[in-house]
């Protein structure tokens, strides 16, 4: 019973952090050859990652990223190298195996200086795959990634992933204030709420648009068009339920704030929106201006492919002639800054630019 | 991404980061720098700053006439204890070092009069609070003094109630507005004393959630 609540907290709650032990934990018999893994210790991720390496024989290390998922603990400045090295020394693990490689999550790496952590712990990282659940093929496979366990998969699974824990609390909230000041139409708005996140979350790589905003809108004219239409039909009064046609684009604009940040790999509009009022500063909520997609210097670029590695979108397509680094799909780079952290030449970078349409 | 905006967010939080516990703790953070300075540091005196973050007591603590060195996990946070220490005159009194808990190992062995921490082992897991105890026993001189100011889990159930209800509601707006929070901590007055210190004071606030530890290494050792 406390497991299943505490899974459920881990699971609604991912919005604030949530902290696990952390440590070294044996997962099986491991013993002094075994691999040993790394992870945060964002609860929901600690209890993923033991579920993907069960009947495996292996170390897990979990370091403190304070409650926060790998992605946003790595990137947000908490995941850093010190975090790897006190997580190696506080739990002696040089005692415990005869190897010195760790694995640590690919995600990991807009944060983690992997030299930092070799001069300091004597460990060598290496970044395992994206999902916990590539973990048993990618060590089946002597520790060689394909180009899918390197990718961050915006697919069904994902959005079945996001649906609830992304939506609920936002339905929660909506369905509270209603509650008290307009307890009738409380069934009415779960309908339309929940139809519309669901025609979102399943559609929204046909919904036209270029935006995810444009999206939910379109998505919001066309159920409006077909409520028109049915009244007309039902009642030869198109305007009969015209309230609704309002709460219908609200519903959607609520459901899709975020839709293209959440399930794509595409900016966040909200932030967009923010940038193009001229914000360059809201309050707390937003800081930073855009980065700019990632660039290459041929000079100093050596051709290890470490970016191609890292990288969760597949910008890097492979190497040219001169064996250099080639961006196949700049279009796809988010700037999460993997590549730019983990290149050891400092051959990358990002390229500010001017924020136009699709940027 | 939208954890896109959330990463935003977290990268910019050190900057906020006075300002979210001065919310979260209705100001008894700063009066607990104030006394926990007041009481235990003397001209002099060799100071280690456990968790240093923006420097608010590295710099109590130079002021009163202490050799600080205070480090910190965040490169972040140190960038902002920098400036503050720079717009004082406390300079070369006060050293900051960027490492975790682990790189305690570097301290020699009783180099320190007195060794501090406020609002950081609350983000310590556990494993990593008995390692920062057992460091802090080692480098102490004998007779040194650790002294702590953390939030603390209330430790009665009706009080842990009571403080949920107020601080639940404090926890979200601070959350939103700054992105920090702490993680109240459980049994450290134990953990201290296990640690090989002997509790000179243990005194919480009204509602027991605010603790102010002092502990002192035997003269003897």
């Amino acid at each position: 019973m406390r497991a299943l609540i505490g899974w459920f907290v881990a699971y609604f709650a991912r919005w604030l952090p949530h902290r696990a032990p952390t440590g070294l934990f044996a997962v099986g018999r491991p013993g002094a050859g075994s691999p040993v893994l790394v992870t945060a210790n964002f609860t929901l991720t600690v209890k993923r990652v033991l579920r993907a390496l069960a009947g495996q024989d292996v170390w897990l290390l979990v370091a403190n990223s304070e409650g926060i998922n790998v992605w946003c603990a790595a990137c947000g400045g908490i995941l850093t190298e010190n975090r790897i090295i006190d997580a190696v020394k506080i739990s002696k693990l040089a005692e415990k195996v005869s190897h010195n490689e760790i694995i640590i999550p690919q995600l990991s790496a807009p944060g983690v200086d992997r030299e930092a952590v070799k001069q300091q712990t004597g460990f060598r990282c290496r970044f395992g795959p994206v999902y916990a659940r590539d973990i048993p093929a990618y060590l089946e496979a002597r520790k060689k990634k394909t180009d899918r366990m390197r990718r961050f998969d915006f697919g069904p699974r994902h959005r079945l992933d996001m649906f609830l824990p992304m939506n609920f609390p936002v339905y929660l909230l909506i369905a509270a204030v209603l509650a008290l000041v307009a307890p009738k139409q409380l069934a009415g708005f779960t309908v339309l709420f929940w139809a519309a996140v669901g025609i979102l979350y399943l559609l929204l790589d046909v919904i036209p648009g270029k935006t995810g905003w444009g999206q939910a809108m379109f998505a919001a004219l066309t159920v409006v068009l077909a409520w028109a239409g049915i009244n007309w039909y039902l009642w030869a009064n198109p305007f009969a339920h015209w309230g609704w046609w309002i709460a219908t684009f609200l519903v959607f604009f609520a459901a899709g704030f975020d839709i293209a940040g959440i399930l794509s790999p595409r900016t966040s509009d909200a932030e967009r929106m923010m940038q193009r009022l001229g914000f360059k500063r809201f309050g707390s909520l937003f800081v930073e201006t855009e980065r700019g997609t990632v660039e290459l210097d041929p000079v100093k670029c050596c051709g290890c492919l470490t970016c191609k590695d890292v990288c969760p979108v597949g910008v890097f397509s492979g190497i040219d002639a001169n064996k250099k680094a080639v961006i196949g799909h700049p279009e796809a780079c988010f700037s999460c800054g993997a590549c730019v952290k983990q290149c050891p030449e400092g051959a990358l970078a990002f390229a500010a630019h001017e924020l136009g349409p699709g940027s | 991404m939208s954890s896109y905006v959330y990463m935003k967010i977290l990268e910019s939080r050190p900057r906020r980061y006075d300002r979210g516990i001065a919310m979260l703790s209705f100001g008894q953070s700063e009066k607990a720098r104030k006394r926990l300075v007041e009481e235990n540091i003397k001209p002099g005196n060799r100071v280690l700053d456990i968790g240093c973050g923006t420097g608010t007591t590295a710099i109590l603590a130079a002021s009163k006439g202490a050799e600080v060195t205070g480090f910190d996990i965040s490169a972040q946070m140190l960038d902002v204890a920098r400036e503050k220490v720079e717009s004082t005159s406390l300079g070369d009194r006060i050293e900051l070092m960027e490492m975790g808990v682990s790189g305690m190992d570097r301290f020699a062995d009783i180099s320190f009069d007195v060794v501090i921490s406020t609002l950081t082992f609350s983000e310590l897991s556990l494993d990593e609070q008995a390692y920062v105890l057992g460091h802090a026993h080692r480098i102490l001189r004998p007779g040194g003094v650790l002294a702590i100011a953390d939030e603390a889990r209330p430790k009665t159930a009706g009080k842990r109630l009571l403080h949920g209800i107020v601080r639940f509601p404090l926890l979200v707006v601070t959350f939103a507005v700054t992105q920090t929070t702490t993680h109240a901590v459980k049994g450290l007055t134990e953990l201290v004393r296990s640690a090989g210190f002997h509790i000179e004071t243990e005194e919480r606030s009204m509602l027991g959630s605010f603790l102010y530890l002092v502990g002192r290494k035997d003269l003897r050792k």
